[in-house]
C-alpha cells in the first residue's frame, strides 16, 4: 500500500512503544524525584545562608581575630617565658630615675605606670631585653615586704607591630591573657606598651 | 510542562521512539530515555531554555553521540552548500510502500533517521529541526535531500507519485 512518506514513518515507528512495566518504572522516577526535591527545597536556603556566613567569617573576621589574638598571645608567651627564666638583673634599684639613667640605649624613656602604682608594686631592678623584636626594658617589680617578683616589660608602642591595644588614658580596660598558668596584663600608657605578669600569684 | 506534571504516556512513547530512531535497538532506547529523564528531573528549575521534551531529546542525543563517538560509529556529517536552496517541502510529496520504508530505514544513517523522526513524528520544519539539532538549516536540507534520493533509488517515486516527487 502506497502512503505519503510521513504517514509511513509514523506507521513504522508506532509499534515501538514502552511496555506497561517500563512506563510504570519511568513514571516512578518522577515520584522518587519529588521526595528528594522536598528535602532539597527545605535544606537549600539554609545551606546557602550557612555558606555565605562561613565565607564572611573566613575571609573577613578570622584574619582580624587571628591578628588580634595572635599578637596578644605572642607578647604574653614571650613575657611569661622570660619571667620563668628570671635572668639576672643588670641593675638593681627601686628608683625609676636610676632606671632611666641606666637604660640609655633604648629608643624610648622608661616611665612609671599609674596601673603599677595602683597595684602597690615597687621596682626591684631591670635588664635589657626585647619584645617581639623591639628593644625593651625588662623590669622586676614586687609588692613591698614580699619575696615574689613579677616581670614588667616596657617598650615603645608601635601600632604597626602591636596592632590595637587598650590605652589606659582612653579608659580602656587592660587585656588579661593566661599563658602557661601565668596571667599577663597588657596595656598602653604614656605611649609605651606595658606587659605585667599577674600579682595575684605572688 | 512542570516537573510535577511529568510527561504523559504518549510523550514518553514518542521519546522512546526517538531513542529507537537513534539506537535502532529497543533496549538501548529505553536505557537512553531513562538516563535522560533522570538528568531532566535532577536539573535545577529553569536551568534549560528549551522546552522539557526538547531538553530530554537533546540529552538523549548527546548521550548517544558520546557513546558512539567512543566506538567510532557515529557518522561524519556531510554538508553541501549547493543544497541550501532545496525546497523545504522536499519530502512532503514523497510516497512510499510501507515495505520499502522498512528497507530504506535500515539504509539511512543515524542523522538521516533523526531528521526523518522530527519531520514525521513531531511535524517540525527544516528550520525547527535545525534549531533543535543546533546545526545550520542548510545541513538539515542536505539531509532531507539525501533521504529523498535514497527513497528515489528503491522506489520509482516519480512513477508512483505521477511526477510530483521530482
Amino acid at each position: 500500500m502506497i502512503k505519503p512518506l510521513k504517514q509511513s514513518v509514523q506507521d513504522y515507528l508506532e509499534p515501538y512503544s514502552l511496555s506497561d512495566d517500563q512506563l510504570n518504572r519511568l513514571e516512578s522516577l518522577s515520584e522518587q524525584h519529588k521526595s528528594v526535591k522536598r528535602h532539597r527545597v527545605s535544606i537549600y536556603p539554609l545551606a546557602m545562608v550557612g555558606a555565605v556566613a562561613v565565607f564572611l567569617f573566613v575571609f573577613f573576621l578570622t584574619p582580624y581575630l587571628q591578628v588580634q589574638s595572635g599578637i596578644q598571645e605572642k607578647i604574653a608567651m614571650e613575657v611569661v617565658a622570660n619571667h620563668i627564666k628570671l635572668k639576672p638583673l643588670e641593675i638593681e634599684t627601686s628608683s625609676i630615675e636610676e632606671i632611666r639613667r641606666y637604660f640609655k640605649k633604648l629608643d624610648f624613656v622608661p616611665a612609671s605606670s599609674q596601673l603599677v602604682s595602683q597595684l602597690g608594686l615597687e621596682l626591684v631592678g631591670g635588664r635589657y631585653c626585647s619584645l617581639q623584636g623591639n628593644i625593651a626594658a625588662q623590669l622586676r617589680v614586687r609588692k613591698p615586704g614580699t619575696n615574689g617578683v613579677q616581670t614588667l616589660y616596657q617598650t615603645e608602642y608601635r601600632k604597626n607591630v602591636f596592632e590595637d591595644m587598650p590605652t589606659l588614658e582612653d579608659g580602656d580596660k587592660p587585656i588579661e591573657i593566661y599563658v602557661k598558668g601565668v596571667k599577663v596584663i597588657i596595656w598602653v600608657e604614656k605611649g609605651l606598651l606595658f606587659a605585667l605578669t599577674d600579682i595575684t600569684d605572688m | 510542562m512542570s516537573k510535577d506534571d511529568f510527561f504523559d504516556r504518549t510523550e514518553l512513547n514518542n521519546l522512546y521512539r526517538y531513542g529507537y530512531t537513534l539506537c535502532g535497538n529497543q533496549d538501548d532506547a529505553y536505557d537512553l530515555l531513562q538516563y535522560a529523564l533522570e538528568k531532566y528531573l535532577l536539573k535545577p528549575a529553569g536551568g534549560a531554555n528549551a522546552s522539557d521534551i526538547s531538553y530530554v531529546q537533546t540529552t538523549m542525543r548527546n548521550r548517544f553521540i558520546d557513546g558512539y563517538r567512543k566506538s567510532r560509529r557515529y557518522p561524519e556529517d556531510e554538508y553541501d552548500d549547493s543544497l541550501v536552496s532545496i525546497d523545504k517541502k522536499t519530502l512532503e510529496d514523497v510516497v512510499v510502500e510501507q515495505l520499502d520504508l522498512e528497507i530504506v530505514w535500515k539504509d539511512l544513517n543515524i542523522m538521516e533517521r533523526e531528521v526523518l523522526y522530527y519531520w514525521a513524528i513531531q511535524g517540525m520544519t527544516a528550520q525547527e529541526i535545525a534549531e533543535q539539532l543546533d546545526v545550520p538549516r542548510g545541513t538539515v536540507l542536505s539531509r532531507l535531500y539525501r533521504i529523498r534520493k535514497k527513497f528515489g533509488s528503491t522506489t520509482d517515486i516519480d512513477e508512483l507519485s505521477g511526477g510530483r516527487g521530482s
